[in-house]
């Protein structure tokens, strides 16, 4: 067993950081034009890593990690530094395969069945191989799945560690908001004041969402930009301003990071130069999660056959308002909504809003196609696939379902998923 | 046994005798997916709440073009009869997103069902919060209740019900306590054809059957004595013929945890109480909590660490469903615990319809003899 996080400061430091600065040296043609934006995104994971590799070390600090159905800014607002425990998976997986085989190995061995989704293997086996940082607390919600449902539990065993859990509605209303924001001030605020040791201060929270709202704008003023035909940006930066928000929204780095991108992206829209290095030919909705081990995927796709990914069903989440800074209970319903409705929480949407949602974020952005995958540790999109491919058929969508492992390259190989995508535009799409 | 026939009679098929003369007489049926929706909030509307099951079928294939291999094969089965046209008795029909697959199983259900769906969005922890969420959510089912079938559900009406339902509550109970002999008085498989009966037929009907059977079993023996006395935890598991298969490799099984078993009938709601739904909502949140839920696995493991004890249980057989995430961390946890208490655990996978197969019987044998 390792040094906690030690693995995870080896790639950031030998890896993350190197690159970024080749990428400022040398910009690679054809896409040197975005060099920067690739450099900056790279440049707020660096430090975003480090800042919870400090906190590890800070008697005064604590590292909060929570599940992908809430957002950081509370946690900020406490000093905390925050990991969000479902976006680790993607971070091995981008740059060393064999440490998410390692890890999932780990957990199946430690009695977790294989069928269950990867990522929750992945965070059991990475607390079994003492990866997780120290010094921290755990924060999980019941949505999105069956998975962090028993994930969460079993890491609270294994660790014995301080863990609040809070009930996620399954519901998409008002009420529900109202409920979740309820157990945020009846239940999170005095978990993170106990093991922190610090009191709340609606000022400093005040300031945090502040931030976060400026960020917020930047987020969606740059997803608006996608609307445009040919959509600015190149595949491999798409998701990038919604990942940078889930990070580190309420930070002021994060926020100048996203106004990079946005300002980038809407010069590109009032000069008339969105078109990327090869012209625009389909314009795709990606459906639930991609495969984050083949990072070259949306740059591939839009070489090969002119199709640009312009709306996934994750990051087109970002359709609500600012937070309302009004008083703590606005606050707290804006934060509630967010880690509903913005991460992987909206998975809980009953299968006709989910699938309304996807039409209209598809009708938005203008695309002529859909992906959709079928993780298969997913029972939720899985479970979905019917009345998908019925939605599709009635609006005579073209549609592609690849069935993977977002995670894990074993079960559909990088070369068999692109033959998948080849033979869609090829065919159906020509 | 003549006296249990009628319960395993009825426990054999889904739209049994007992239901057709309900539907005959003018009354409504109304189906659920889950032990956790409340049962005695659709009684007090005059409905017969009835937990669909699939007995005896063996195919899924139009399901599974509509959900997917890994939804379990409960949710696929259901989706199946009623893509089959065998649930058109029914009236209306409570869905829920205990779990992935039933959220998923309601999406088909609402979209396919033909008649008036009611989606009972469930909660997944303990405490006060889900506790304020469960009495809305049976405020929204009243409502449901009373716009669909053009009726009125009053606290009077809830009293009733609560009384109705606890009264087999009671009664289950004294059956439960039958199977803490050596040997058991009933089996296993008798004491879930008579738990599955008691979700299939009218309650007040399966009252009286089940308080005239009790002093018929009193004195009686099933199996030999001295044979390992087994729990069954697990998934949907409503086939008798699959603790049967078990039993007869020479254990009883004494105990269950079972959603479709004695789980649903644990402990009672007050009749005491000034108002009904909160209380029914306590007896929820008090029972052996579903897997589902996040933070219920210490409750639920105090809970059943007693019937352990009080049941002199000597092994515990885990058959969870294949694809159930919720039972494959209860297991892994489950295990851990009872290891503490040198109680061995066997891991069954299994599909919904299975009763029993050559891999299942080597694996119960192998288990057996370690024991």
């Amino acid at each position: 067993m390792g040094k906690p996080f030690e693995r995870t400061m080896a790639i950031t430091n030998g890896m993350l950081e190197p690159m970024s600065r080749f990428l400022k040296e040398n910009p690679l043609p054809p896409y040197q034009d975005y060099a920067h934006l690739l450099a900056a995104m790279l440049d707020h994971n660096v430090a975003h890593y480090r800042d919870i590799a400090a906190a590890m070390g800070d008697e005064k600090r604590k590292v909060a990690m929570y599940e992908f159905g809430l957002v950081p800014q509370l946690f900020y607002a406490f000093d905390c530094a925050a990991l969000c425990l479902e976006m680790f998976p993607g971070f091995y997986s981008r740059v060393d395969e064999s440490v998410v085989y390692e890890f999932l190995e780990a957990a199946e061995e430690g009695g977790v069945p294989s069928d269950t989704c990867s990522t929750d293997r992945f965070i059991v086996g990475a607390t079994l191989s003492g990866e997780l940082p120290t010094n921290s607390f755990f924060v999980t919600s019941s949505s999105p799945c069956d998975g962090t449902r028993i994930a969460y539990p079993i890491l609270q065993k294994i660790l014995d560690c301080p863990m609040l859990f809070l009930d996620a509605p399954f519901r998409n209303d008002r009420d529900s908001v109202k409920y979740y924001a309820g157990q945020l001030k009846d239940q999170l605020i005095p978990f993170v004041e106990e093991h922190t040791g610090r009191k709340f201060d609606i000022d400093r929270f005040r300031e945090v969402i502040v931030e976060s709202n400026k960020a917020y704008e930047l987020l969606v003023d740059t997803r608006e930009t996608y609307r445009v035909k040919p959509a600015p940006h190149y595949g491999m930066l798409r998701t990038a301003p919604y990942v940078l928000f889930m990070h580190g929204a309420g930070l002021p780095e994060t926020t100048e990071t996203l106004r990079l991108f946005c300002e980038d992206a809407t010069q590109r829209v009032r000069e008339g130069r969105t078109e990327g290095p090869f012209p625009q030919k389909h314009r795709v909705m990606w459906v639930h999660v991609p495969p984050t081990y083949d990072r070259e995927l949306f740059p591939w796709m839009e070489e090969q056959f002119g199709a640009t990914l312009v709306v996934d069903s994750l990051s087109s989440t970002c359709v609500l308002e600012p937070i309302d800074t009004s008083s703590l209970e606005t606050m707290l319903e804006g934060l509630a909504w967010q880690g509903l409705d913005m991460t992987m929480s909206f998975m809980r949407y009953e299968s006709a809003d989910f699938i309304d949602f996807t039409l209209s974020a598809y009708d938005q952005y203008g695309c002529d196609c859909m992906i959709t995958t079928q993780h298969v540790g997913c029972q939720s999109i899985c479970g979905a696939r019917g009345l998908i491919r019925e939605a599709c058929r009635e609006r005579e969508i073209p549609l592609l379902f690849i069935e993977f492992d977002y995670n894990d390259d074993r079960v559909l190989a990088r070369e068999q998923m692109r033959a998948q995508i080849e033979d869609f535009f090829t065919t159906v799409m020509e | 046994m003549k006296e249990l026939q009628h319960f395993e009679e009825v426990a054999s098929e889904l739209y049994n005798g007992d239901l057709r003369a309900w539907k005959e007489a003018g009354n409504r049926i109304v189906g659920t997916v889950c032990s956790s929706i409340p049962e005695e909030v659709l009684h007090a509307g005059g409905l017969l709440p009835l937990r669909l099951r699939a007995p005896g079928l063996l195919d899924t294939a139009s399901a599974d073009a509509h959900l997917h291999r890994i939804n379990c094969s409960y949710t696929r089965s259901v989706l199946e009869v009623l893509m089959r046209g065998e649930l058109s008795f029914l009236d209306g029909l409570i869905t829920t997103n205990t779990c992935d697959h039933m959220l998923r199983l309601a999406g088909e259900l609402e979209a396919k069902a033909g008649f008036p769906v009611h989606y009972f969005s469930m909660y997944h922890t303990l405490g006060s919060a889900s506790r304020h969420w469960l009495i809305l959510e049976m405020e929204r089912l009243i409502r449901y209740i009373e716009e669909s079938f053009s009726t009125k559900v009053s606290e009077e009406d809830l009293r009733q019900s609560v009384s109705v339902y606890n009264r087999t509550r009671r009664l289950m109970a004294e059956l439960g306590e039958l199977r803490k002999k050596d040997p058991p008085a009933v089996s296993g498989a008798e004491y879930l054809a008579v738990a599955v009966a008691g979700m299939s037929i009218p309650r007040e009907q399966f009252n009286e059957k089940l308080e005239a059977l009790l002093p018929s079993l009193r004195e009686r023996s099933s199996g030999g004595s001295g044979q390992p006395r087994v729990m069954l935890v697990g998934g949907a598991c409503d086939m008798p013929e699959f603790i049967e298969f078990i039993e007869a490799k020479g254990v009883s099984v004494v105990a269950d945890g079972l959603c479709f078993g004695s789980r649903r009938y644990q402990g009672e709601v007050d009749e005491n109480a000034e108002a009904f739904l909160p209380a029914i909502a306590d007896h929820y949140l008090d029972r052996i909590a579903c897997p589902a839920i996040i933070d219920g696995f210490d409750h639920s493991y105090g809970i059943l660490r007693q019937m352990i004890s009080d049941w002199r249980v000597d092994a515990v057989i885990c058959a969870r469903l294949k694809f159930c995430d919720h039972w494959g961390g209860q297991r892994k946890m489950l295990a851990e615990e009872l290891r503490k208490e040198s109680v061995p655990v066997l891991d069954l996978e299994r599909e919904y319809s299975t009763a029993g197969s050559g891999q299942i019987a080597t694996r119960v044998q192998a288990f057996l003899e370690m024991l």
